[in-house]
């Protein structure tokens, strides 16, 4: 198959397409069925894949990691072949026998990736009893995003969240996880992810702290820009990272992106083939074929992320990027930033 | 009818005006939008463009997607209409602990978070060894907005009365006769409102919608997934087709399906 | 659950003349079990028995248990959310009605084509997709948002109102703005049922419009009124999108807390247990109501 396409493979294609078409549609007929974010499955990409392989792919979208969840989980995973899912995320379809783990054979572009990326068992929340669950697809770091007219000289440190000067001009993320994460990287705690009852009493106490400073918590990047240029908004707590950059910037916000001093989370998408997956082998053509250049490149310009493939501003070399992990309960993080936010 | 003086029709007038206001107002940003350029996000206020309808002809996937909810709208809302007609119908026709238990039933789903109805038919489809295809969806609907249609119905059965209904069968009019001749001439406009209604919810509803569908996808489902990179400019110029459309075809039905004269006659 | 009860409760047998004919009736009972049972009774039920398991390591423990209703009431947190999201669904529910009664009475006294144009254009905004309303409505909203922008620019206010930004106003404001139609519907055919001979029997004989009103036209309507905002308090109750987008840091409502159980929270069974309770509350709220609403016809 024609998979990773350079300018002259692509000539000699369009010049003996017939042919080539014939012999590469290994999969004429099928379906692939596939849950993904908005951005990961464009158009132009699932046609050309369809074009290549002969099969039809339709692509799902969804809004939200919960969604993704109660979907893959109430159908044991049968309504899909593969879907997007972040590496925290990941352990818990791991866990219940929802996934297929990839035959890294058949996804040759994979050895063409960003270093950082390339050796699997390297890279956190992929590997289970040496086989490769999920193949990283696009990241980003979760920084600070501020104004540069409004606070000056620029933060370095989450503290800013809670600088009494900002009340009421802060954006922050609503999700109990990451929430207790940063604070606790704020608050010098080594590991975020794995908190005992006392860290997380302390961490509540300054949570609700923060409530008090925040604006609002936003859930997408769009909502984070629209509150933005309707409200006198200082601090952003970047949740989407390049992305939101991105987006603010085009829309002529004067702003800037710091990965702060204790660390950045970061996030880590990845493709995963359910347990209900119907033909493997195109699941894995289908990761193969979003692995390629040109492909990462789109990625990253139409959306802002970090592909995992070609080298963007996600992250500079000296930023201190701290993965995210599976946290240790979930549902008690989820409760208690329930509570947080029922506070009045 | 009611017969109103002219202060009090002036008085409701304005107030009908400031609801319209109230319900329209949202709906001219994005309509006004939809004819300028949107660079990143921010209207050009200056520079007048019809490149969003461009786009949208050319996006095939939210063209399919509308395709999509228009078969699942129409196809809960007459299927919630026909049963909602005949489940009333058997509410009405007495009184029974049984009777009272199936109208309980009946609203459940409606009164229920969406995601508990939506994982419930999801795990039930799965358990049953149902595929999940826009026929589940068109189910899943119609199990969510029967609770409108049906009460809707139930409310204007009730108000009916018996006499007329006695006075048929008394006729030697079978029930059927009965149904067709009697109960649905006087359910015209409750059935036409209760149509309205459960489309309505349909057309929006999305947690359901992505829970029990295969891989189909419905507006509310792009819209829904669409949040996290913000909306295209097409989605404003869907909008402003979506409304011209339905504006249009209410003209139209009113004109076609209410003649002057018999529009009193309910 | 119903309006009009008391009244059936006088004319049981509706349909009982018709019932000597054929199989009709038979079929329809059997439809009106049948399908009920199975689409709704069946799956549902078998969901909500999730509510008596648990949670253990990542797992659901099926041993039964009333675990996750105790700690409803044991954890400090959800009585109170439920509690005001009750009321402020509640406050939805009467702002809507309150507004579209006088809408619904204006439709009712129009005639023909004008009468139905304008129904039909009250319902309209329904399928204009909400999530773009709630966005729109939030461009008009907020503190830089269109509202404030042109009141200052008219110079009615000088500083930008904050009454409406990210608060409980905004929520109730939203959701009454997007529920509306759902109250004028109901209303509207009630009133349309209401015969004019007995309205003109209450003008011969001397009664004011307002006593014909309070007398004869609004009692006639409660059932309407009541269905309204039955829909209304329930889409409201159900909406758990609103709150988050324009409630800014108060908006966190019961609704948010069942859909977190069954995402990153996952627990299933305290979720099902916590809509359990969520539509026990809600059918209480509508069975009173309509207690209410009877009690004054």
């Amino acid at each position: 198959m024609p998979l990773s396409m350079n300018r002259r493979t692509a000539l000699g294609m369009a010049l003996a397409a017939p042919v080539i078409l014939r012999s590469s549609r290994a999969f004429a007929a099928k379906e692939l069925r596939v849950m993904a974010w908005q951005g990961y499955a464009d158009d132009d990409w699932v046609k050309e894949f369809q074009d290549q392989t002969g099969a039809t792919a339709n692509v799902v979208f969804i809004g939200t990691d919960d969604e993704i969840w109660a979907k893959i989980k109430g159908s044991e995973g049968k309504d899909f072949d593969v879907f997007a899912v972040n590496t925290a995320q990941l352990q818990r379809y791991i866990d219940g026998g929802l996934t297929t783990p990839h035959d890294l054979a058949k996804i040759p572009n994979q050895k063409n990736v960003l270093p950082r990326f390339q050796d699997l068992s390297k890279v956190k929340g992929i590997m289970r009893d040496g086989k490769a669950h999920a193949v990283p697809f696009c990241f980003d770091s979760i920084g600070i995003i501020y104004d540069k007219d409004k606070v000056n000289p620029p933060p370095d440190s989450f503290e800013s969240f809670w600088d009494p000067k900002y009340k009421g001009k802060i954006l922050a993320y609503d999700n109990g996880e990451h929430n207790f994460s940063f604070t606790a990287l704020t608050m010098g705690i080594e590991d975020p992810f794995h908190l005992n009852e006392e860290q997380m009493g302390k961490i509540k106490e300054k949570l609700i702290a923060l409530k008090g400073n925040v604006l609002s918590f936003y859930t997408t990047p769009d909502e984070a820009l629209q509150l933005y240029k309707s409200n006198d908004v200082a601090l952003i707590w970047a949740n989407y990272g390049q992305q939101q950059v991105k987006a603010m910037k085009d829309a002529g916000a004067n702003i800037e992106y710091v990965n702060p001093k204790e660390g950045a989370l970061a996030w880590l998408d990845t493709w995963a083939m359910t347990s209900g997956v119907q033909d493997p082998d195109l699941a894995a053509a289908w990761v193969n074929f979003l692995l390629q250049k040109k492909i990462g490149e789109q990625l990253s310009q139409r959306t802002g992320f970090g592909n995992t493939v070609v080298e963007t501003g996600s992250a500079g070399a000296n930023d201190k990027l701290v993965w995210l992990d599976f946290v240790e309960d979930p549902t008690k993080r989820s409760d208690m930033w329930n509570e947080i936010k029922a506070q009045p | 009818m009611i017969r109103l003086s002219g202060m009090a029709t002036s008085l409701l007038a304005a107030i009908t005006l400031a609801v319209f206001l109230l319900l329209y107002g949202p709906l001219l940003i994005p309509i006004l939008s939809s004819f300028f350029t949107v660079s990143h996000g921010d209207v050009l206020w200056n520079q007048p463009s019809l490149s969003a309808y461009g786009a949208l002809a050319g996006n095939g996937g939210i063209l399919k997607a509308v395709g999509n909810t228009l078969i699942v709208g129409f196809s809960a809302t007459l299927l919630s209409l026909a049963v909602g007609t005949l489940l009333a119908i058997h509410y009405c026709s007495g009184k029974s602990a049984g009777r009272e238990a199936m109208q309980f039933a009946i609203y459940l789903p409606f009164l229920m978070p969406p995601i508990i109805t939506g994982l419930a038919l999801l795990i039930f489809f799965r358990e049953t060894g149902v595929p999940r295809s826009l026929i589940t969806v068109i189910v899943g609907h119609t199990v969510f907005v029967q609770a409108l249609a049906y009460r809707t119905i139930v409310v204007r059965l009730q108000s009916l009365g018996p006499s007329m209904i006695e006075a048929s069968a008394d006729l030697g009019a079978s029930a059927f006769q009965t149904l067709v001749h009697i109960i649905l001439p006087n359910l015209r406009s409750t059935l036409i409102g209760a149509g309205v209604l459960s489309f309505a919810l349909s057309f929006d509803e999305t947690l359901i919608t992505l829970l029990v569908t295969g891989t189909e996808s419905t507006l509310p489902i792009r819209l829904w997934a669409m949040m996290r990179l913000g909306f295209t400019p097409d989605i404003n110029a869907l909008v402003t087709i979506v409304l011209v459309l339905t504006v249009l075809l209410c003209v139209f039905a009113v004109r076609q399906l209410l003649p002057e004269a018999q529009s009193n006659s309910e | 659950m119903l309006a009009g009860s008391r009244r059936a409760v006088g004319d049981q047998m509706i349909f009982v003349g018709s019932a000597r004919h054929g199989y009709g009736p038979r079929l329809l009972a059997l439809i009106s079990y049948v399908l009920p049972a199975v689409f709704i009774i069946a799956p549902l039920a078998s969901f909500l028995a999730y509510s008596f398991f648990r949670m253990e390591n990542g797992q659901i423990v099926h041993d039964l248990s009333l675990g996750n209703y105790r700690r409803f009431f044991a954890d400090a947190i959800f009585v109170p959310v439920l509690w005001q999201t009750c009321l402020l669904c509640l406050s939805v529910a009467a702002l809507a009605t309150l507004i579209g009664y006088p809408v619904a009475f204006l439709l009712a006294s129009l005639k023909g084509r004008r009468r139905h144009f304008l129904l039909l254009m009250v319902l309209v905004p329904l399928l204009m997709s909400y999530i773009i309303k709630i966005y729109a409505i939030r461009s008009i909203l907020g503190g830089n948002g269109f509202l404030n922008r042109f009141m200052l620019w008219t110079g009615v206010i000088e500083q930008p109102l904050t009454v409406f930004v990210f608060n409980l106003n905004a929520v109730l404001l939203t959701l009454t703005v997007l529920l509306i139609p759902f109250a004028i519907l109901p209303i509207f055919l009630a009133l349309e049922r209401i015969p004019r001979s007995l309205i003109e029997a209450s003008v011969d004989l001397g009664a004011s419009s307002l006593q014909t009103f309070v007398r004869i036209i609004l009692p006639l309507s409660l059932p309407g009124v009541i269905t309204a905002a039955t829909f209304v308090f329930v889409l409201a109750i159900g909406d758990f999108l609103t709150p988050q987008m324009v409630g800014g840091q108060s908006g966190f409502t019961f609704g948010r807390i069942v859909f977190s159980q069954f995402g990153t929270a996952f627990n299933w069974p305290f979720g099902a247990a916590l809509s359990a309770i969520l539509a026990i509350v809600v059918i209480s709220v509508i069975a009173l109501g309509n207690r209410v609403g009877q009690r004054s016809t």
